[in-house]
């Protein structure tokens, strides 16, 4: 077993996770994952609550088709906020070209399955998350043919399912999202038979990235693009030196810039701090550019311990 | 503070700041247009490329008061031109992206170098885009899709 695998919460191992469905109140079919007690009367045909979405589903189908799936991992140019919708969308037997991913908020079921902490690393994204998203989308896909055989007063495998459209034994068809408030009635299967890999339709297949369109317009945001109300901003000034420590700080002429509110030494670490100075400011400019400039008349002190010799 | 008036993608903008701040700083603090990207500070990576009169301009270093009457093109407004389209077309069908970051700036960039040399040979390539950096180092997707984009221009 791999050192990493010390972070599982076992609390959280042990503790079951359910899916379940739920109407959205904008409408469509919401899948879920609860990490505790599944909610009783969930089972039979009775409608279950609606549900503000998200906070904790990863399926949206959306009464005008498109299925909105959350991802559980930050993307950072590793490619998740594809790959990750792609496993759910292949074992849904949905159309990929209406597949809208979503970087999924702060939330105890979006954290990965193994480490029991969101987070992105490690390359677990895949490793840890391929089953969830596989049984995500196969039960979803399990609920609209559920949804198809009762109204066609079938069985459900005399039902096909492809593109997004369940087909049946009397060349019947109804899309995904004509089912998806039929299938929120379902009662979530508790085991549903994965693909085989020869049956993948986008899983080994070349998509493009659903995460090009906003990074090639602008419109993707990033850390340094967020605004709170009464935000603030620090920046560290760094030693030029690993290990280095301020020797001394002259900040009355970087006080004088408008937006600036604080200049301060914080070691982060005890023992081995190399982020001595922090510059807290209301706008970046122009107190982004203190550390690197000479208006802190910053000298360091970079022999405080023996170990380096430059 | 002094007031400016600016023309960012086609639009009239007034401002009122401080001479010495960078376009950088009044197109994503002033007019909240934060996809052009603060990288370096120091024109020295790219990220906030824009176009100033037509040419490519590392924003972070040039002062609003040098601004003057030259139109502001950035990555919000790069789609409307057709050349800025075919190079968006291309990024995305070439899947160039990784994180991202850097690419307001490269895209800025390879629209100047389109615009100025519409087939442009591996060397033009190159030079032209040598300053703009990129730590997924994803280089080889951005050649071609320039070359894929200078295909789709007449």
């Amino acid at each position: 077993m791999r050192p990493a695998l010390k972070f599982v919460d076992d609390a959280h191992l042990t503790r079951r996770s359910f899916l379940r469905a739920s109407a959205a109140a904008t409408g469509g079919l919401l899948v879920s994952l609860y990490l505790d007690l599944p909610a009783a009367g969930q089972e039979g045909n009775q409608a279950p609550p609606q549900k503000v979405y998200p906070p904790d589903a990863f399926v949206h189908l959306r009464p005008d088709g498109k299925i909105v799936i959350q991802v559980n991992r930050l993307e950072f140019g590793q490619g998740v906020y594809t790959s990750l919708p792609m496993i759910l969308a292949d074992e849904m037997d949905a159309d990929w070209s209406q597949v809208v991913a979503e970087l999924a908020p702060a939330a105890d079921v979006y954290k990965d399955p193994l480490f029991g902490i969101q987070m992105v690393g490690g390359s677990g994204s895949i490793a840890h998350s391929f089953q969830q998203y596989r049984e995500l989308g196969a039960k979803t896909r399990a609920m609209l043919i559920a949804a198809a055989a009762d109204r066609w007063h079938v069985t459900p495998d005399q039902c096909r399912a492809a593109n997004s459209v369940v087909s049946g034994p009397g060349n019947q068809s109804a899309r995904y999202a004509e089912l998806a408030n039929d299938a929120a009635r379902k009662s979530m299967p508790e085991n549903v038979r994965l693909k085989n890999p020869s049956e993948f339709r986008l899983i080994g297949k070349r998509v493009r990235r659903l995460d090009s369109p906003a990074k090639c317009d602008g419109s993707q945001k990033f850390g340094l693009d967020l605004e709170l109300p009464g935000m603030k901003i620090a920046v560290i000034a760094h030693p030029p030196v690993f290990g280095g420590r301020v020797k001394s700080v002259n900040d009355s002429e970087a006080r004088k810039i408008g937006g600036v509110r604080d200049v301060f030494e914080k070691n982060l670490l005890a023992r081995r701090a190399t982020l001595p100075l922090r510059v807290v400011m209301t706008r970046q400019w122009p107190g982004s550019l203190l550390p690197t400039g000479s208006l802190l008349n910053m000298s360091f002190r970079i022999w405080h311990t023996h170990q380096w010799s430059l | 503070m002094a007031t400016y008036q600016i023309n960012v993608n086609g639009q009239h903008k007034e401002v009122n700041v401080d001479p010495s701040t960078p376009l950088l700083w009044v197109l994503r603090e002033e007019l909240k247009m934060t996809g052009t990207k603060y990288g370096c500070g120091i024109s020295a990576c790219g990220a906030c490329t824009v176009h100033l009169g037509g040419i490519a301009t590392r924003s972070c270093v040039v002062p609003i008061s040098l601004i003057g009457d030259r139109p502001i093109v950035t990555i919000e407004g790069i789609g409307q031109d057709p050349v800025g389209h075919a190079v968006q077309e291309a990024w995305i069908e070439r899947d160039v992206v990784q994180c991202g970051y850097c690419q307001s700036g490269q895209i800025m960039s390879a629209v100047a170098l389109l615009k100025a040399t519409p087939k442009p040979t591996d060397t033009n390539i190159e030079e032209s885009m040598g300053g703009n950096l990129c730590r997924c180092a994803i280089y080889v997707r951005i050649r071609e899709a320039i070359k894929s984009a200078s295909g789709q221009l007449k």
